[in-house]
């Protein structure tokens, strides 16, 4: 390397920098311009921003502009032509860095002279760090962005009522995020969402940001949440249908497979006893079963005999108090042990059907519930069990003989579709899609019933909400909470927002909600006709009746109320 | 500043020469330094300016500077070609000699060239071209260092012969001779009519001056720097893809090759003068009119508007220089 090229070293490290300065305003700009265009798009209610957001375009743009400007390849030859121009040393680089290589009769002077002249130079006095147009026009656009802004999103340009609208909006923004939050943004459901569902949480999020911002008037608020609550319907729907489809095909040997079920109808104990018994074992063991049953019936008929011989003595006359007392106690005491040997023969009955399930067909059931797809289906369940919190309480009922026969069929039919270990990979993983379709579902309707249940305030320019109005900051239609008025509570207008009255549903646990109110009138300054928002009720309690989510008594209350209150009668 | 021997002498030499000749010629400081540089550019300088100005004598002064030999011919309207470059003339010995004209010395002022016929301005201006003359289908080298220097007056116009465009096209600068100031005119006639007559000594050789052409010849140019050169000439020209607007408005006719040869070696001298090795486009610049205003030829449209050459090349550089932009923006 020569000298000249050392001696410039300096000077392109200087111009790297000089550039990441301009880099940097211009960055500024773009993201700046980009912000205002933000801006305005945010004002005009197409594209939502915030304050933030526009700060890091224009701190990631200018940043991406530094990056870039240090990074730029300095071209030597344009290095040297700048320096030359800038500290007028008449081309003497530009000609000693072609020449570099050269022995003519000047080339030693002209490059000892353009080294002396360089080194005279300071890197930092040629390539001065200043600020710019790019500069001005990043700090200009700002500004304007910044303006555009506030001038949108500020009320200061508003009157004391649209204010107040842009209060309502806003306070119902924070509760369609509240149900966003609760339904789509939970750990599971950010990895387990499908894309139609994505699609509805993006919609509600736009939605929630409109509110925020008070981009879309009121009317346009409850049309936008009847559409989306319609949305979320439709998915609920969508997704109980594949749910059906899925557990069509896995739902009845699944619930076969759970222990409780195995032990009722028999099974219990055959993975611990029956695992690693040789055919002979087992047919030995059914034979001692039989020699058993059969002696137990033997006892069981010769006690029944003797019972039915005492019955006949019990019905003669002429027998005195103290003989019959006597028959009488010797009768329970048959009784008592007909009842034993009935429930030894009952234990009996178990332990064959157990033994009669094939030992391939327990090896099976072994390997799968010690697969991890398998405790996986399980934790699933478990969690599914939690969300619905209705499940796990109702209890299944006995099994009859021929629910356990055919009990026993399914077993075994599933044994032999499922020794392919591949298969019943494919199998345990279907049941999972099965267990997420569920889940699925649960959140869909959670929005759906969130949705429905939002505080929005039907009458337009209405004073701040009183009683008999939803209570801001309550949430009146939560998941899984039921809010029930202890007594009526009388509006300040025309109107008293009754009691939810009847009995709520037998099943335990908490119960979805949802609460369905006329408007709250306020002395005669309603701005929505009366007649204008029924349907958009009615049509709320029929989805909230479709999705069977009142309690069947307050069903027929509602259609009734209803008809009253639109003076016909519906089919 | 690092030193160069070649580059110091051809410098001193100069320098010497211009200030023997400056004892004569009072004022005129950029015509003198012109016309030494065409001398050791190798090129003819064409003077165009009033009578009277000191063109004659700036001429026999840089003759008898370098001791070079030194004709003048004074152009006539019936001046034949033969009385310029000389002629076959039977001998004593009844053959054909051959006679020199004027035209046979190393530097020649070619006096009110415009008035000769163009048959005798193309005899004059092929020795200049070629450095040599054919008489009798002979030719004749002329002695080197050859230089012409042609004056014309601007103002006669009245039985001249203007030179054509190819003709001009051979000198290397023309050079508009100023009027002196008053401080220079009160100098001249303190000289030239007092008894003090001051005669410039010889102070450099033929040999310097080939020397010298020399040295100018190993300057070096840079790509950049020539390519702005090129950019000039090329904007000259008016319906070329670099031409510049005031090329295009006002020229019927731009600068030949020549035009950038001469500007190159211009620069080049100038370069030396400047104590620098290298050629830089300030040099370019400042040659850029004595080199190319007589090689454009401006439309009536260019009259009209009232521009002469010398407006239109300062568009021209003008016009460069925009398109000449810092590769580093920062």
């Amino acid at each position: 390397m020569s000298n000249l090229s050392k001696q410039l070293k300096s000077f392109e490290m200087r111009v790297r920098v000089v550039r990441s300065w301009r880099g940097l305003a211009i960055g500024a700009c773009v993201g700046a311009a980009i912000s205002s265009v933000w801006a305005v798009l945010d004002w005009r209610s197409i594209l939502y921003t915030e304050w933030s957001w526009m700060v890091e375009m224009v701190g990631s743009l200018a940043l991406a502009g530094a990056v870039i400007g240090l990074l730029l390849k300095v071209h030597p030859k344009g290095l040297v032509v700048s320096i030359d121009r800038r500290a007028g040393l008449e081309d003497r680089l530009t000609t000693a860095q072609e020449r570099e290589n050269e022995g003519d009769a000047f080339d030693d002077a002209l490059r000892s002279d353009a080294e002396s002249k360089l080194a005279q130079l300071q890197p930092k006095r040629v390539f001065p760090i200043r600020l710019g147009r790019w500069h001005g026009a990043a700090v200009a656009l700002c500004v304007l962005s910044a303006a555009i802004f506030l001038l949108g999103n500020t009320p200061i340009i508003l009157t004391e009522a649209d204010r107040h609208v842009r209060e309502e909006l806003k306070k119902q923004g924070q509760a369609i995020e509240h149900v966003t939050k609760q339904n789509f943004e939970t750990p599971d459901a950010k990895e387990e969402m499908s894309e139609a569902e994505k699609r509805l949480a993006d919609e509600m999020r736009k939605y929630e940001r409109d509110l925020e911002k008070a981009h879309i008037s009121q009317e346009e608020s409850l049309q936008k949440a009847n559409e989306l609550s319609q949305k979320a319907d439709e998915l609920a729907k969508q997704a109980a249908q594949s749910l059906q489809q899925n557990l069509e095909q896995a739902q009845t040997a699944l619930s076969n497979m759970q222990k409780g079920d195995l032990e009722k109808g028999g099974f219990g104990d055959m993975s611990s006893q029956m695992a690693g018994m040789s055919e002979g074992e087992k047919d030995r063991l059914l034979a001692t079963a039989k020699k058993e049953a059969e002696e137990i019936q033997k006892k069981l008929d010769a006690l029944k005999r003797q019972l039915e011989e005492l019955k006949k003595k019990l019905e003669n006359p002429n027998l005195s108090p103290e003989e019959r007392k006597k028959l009488e106690a010797l009768k329970k005491e048959l009784e008592k042990q007909i009842a034993s040997l009935e429930a030894q023969k009952d234990a009996n009955k178990s332990e064959q059907k157990a033994i009669e399930l094939s030992k391939e067909a327990q090896e099976v059931f072994r390997k799968m519930m010690e697969d991890p797809l398998y405790k996986k289906l399980l934790d699933i369940q478990k969690k599914l069990e939690r969300d619905s919190e209705s499940a796990s309480k109702t209890g299944r009922p006995e099994m009859t003989d021929e629910e356990r026969r055919k009990l026993k069929e399914q077993l075994e039919k599933l044994a032999a579709s499922l020794k392919d270990p591949k298969a019943m990979k494919e199998y345990l993983e279907a049941l999972i899609k099965a267990m997420e379709e569920a889940k699925r579902l649960g959140r869909c309707n959670g929005a759906a019933i969130g949705i429905n249940g939002l505080p929005l305030n039907m009458g337009m320019n209405q004073p701040p909400p009183g009683p008999g109005d939803t209570t801001p900051g309550v949430w009146q239609g939560g998941i899984g909470q039921v809010y029930k008025l202890d007594k009526p509570t009388p509006s300040r207008g025309s109107t008293t927002t009754s009691v939810i009255s009847g009995s709520s549903r037998d099943a335990t646990g908490p119960q979805a909600y949802v609460e369905i109110r006329a408007p709250s009138l306020v002395g005669n300054r309603s701005g929505v006709p009366y007649q204008n928002v029924l349907p958009s009720y009615e049509r709320k309690a029929e989805s909230a009746l479709e999705r069977q989510q009142i309690p069947k008594e307050q069903q027929k209350r509602v259609k009734e109320y209803f008809e009253s209150l639109t003076g016909s009668k519906k089919g | 500043m690092p030193e160069q021997p070649e580059a110091t002498w051809f410098r001193e030499t100069f320098e010497r020469v211009r200030a023997e000749v400056q004892k004569v010629i009072v004022g005129q400081h950029d015509i003198v330094e012109s016309v030494l540089v065409g001398l050791a550019a190798n090129g003819h300088v064409l003077l165009e300016g009033m009578p009277g100005l000191g063109k004659t004598l700036l001429v026999r002064s840089l003759a008898k500077t370098l001791a070079l030999d030194f004709n003048r011919i004074q152009f006539t309207p019936d001046m034949m070609p033969a009385d310029v470059t000389g002629t076959n003339v039977l001998g004593e010995g009844r053959i054909f000699e051959f006679r020199k004209g004027p035209v046979f010395a190393h530097i020649v002022l070619a006096d009110e060239i415009n008035r000769a016929t163009p048959k005798t301005q193309s005899a004059m201006l092929e020795a200049m071209q070629e450095r040599s003359v054919t008489v009798g289908g002979k030719r004749h080298v002329l002695h080197e260092p050859f230089l012409v220097m042609a004056t014309q007056n601007p103002v006669e116009q009245e039985g001249t012969y203007p030179l054509p465009e190819a003709q001009l096209d051979r000198f290397f600068f023309k050079l508009i001779v100023p009027y002196p100031t008053k401080e220079e005119l009160r100098e001249v006639v303190i000289r030239t009519t007092g008894s003090l007559d001051q005669e410039p000594e010889s102070v450099a050789s033929r040999e310097d001056v080939l020397r010298m052409r020399a040295i100018v010849r190993e300057v070096p140019i840079a790509d950049s720097v020539l390519d702005y050169g090129l950019s000039m000439i090329v904007a000259t020209h008016p319906d070329g893809p670099g031409a510049s607007p005031a090329a295009s408005k006002y020229c019927r006719f731009g600068s030949s090759p020549r035009g950038a040869q001469s500007l190159v070696t211009a620069g080049k001298v100038h370069a030396l003068l400047s104590g620098r090795f290298n050629v830089s486009k300030e040099d370019l610049r400042g040659a850029l009119k004595p080199v190319l205003r007589h090689r454009i030829l401006l439309n009536f449209e260019a009259e009209a508007d009232g521009m002469t050459p010398d407006k239109v090349l300062d568009q021209v550089i003008a016009f460069v220089d925009s398109t000449d932009r810092d590769p580093i923006k920062v």
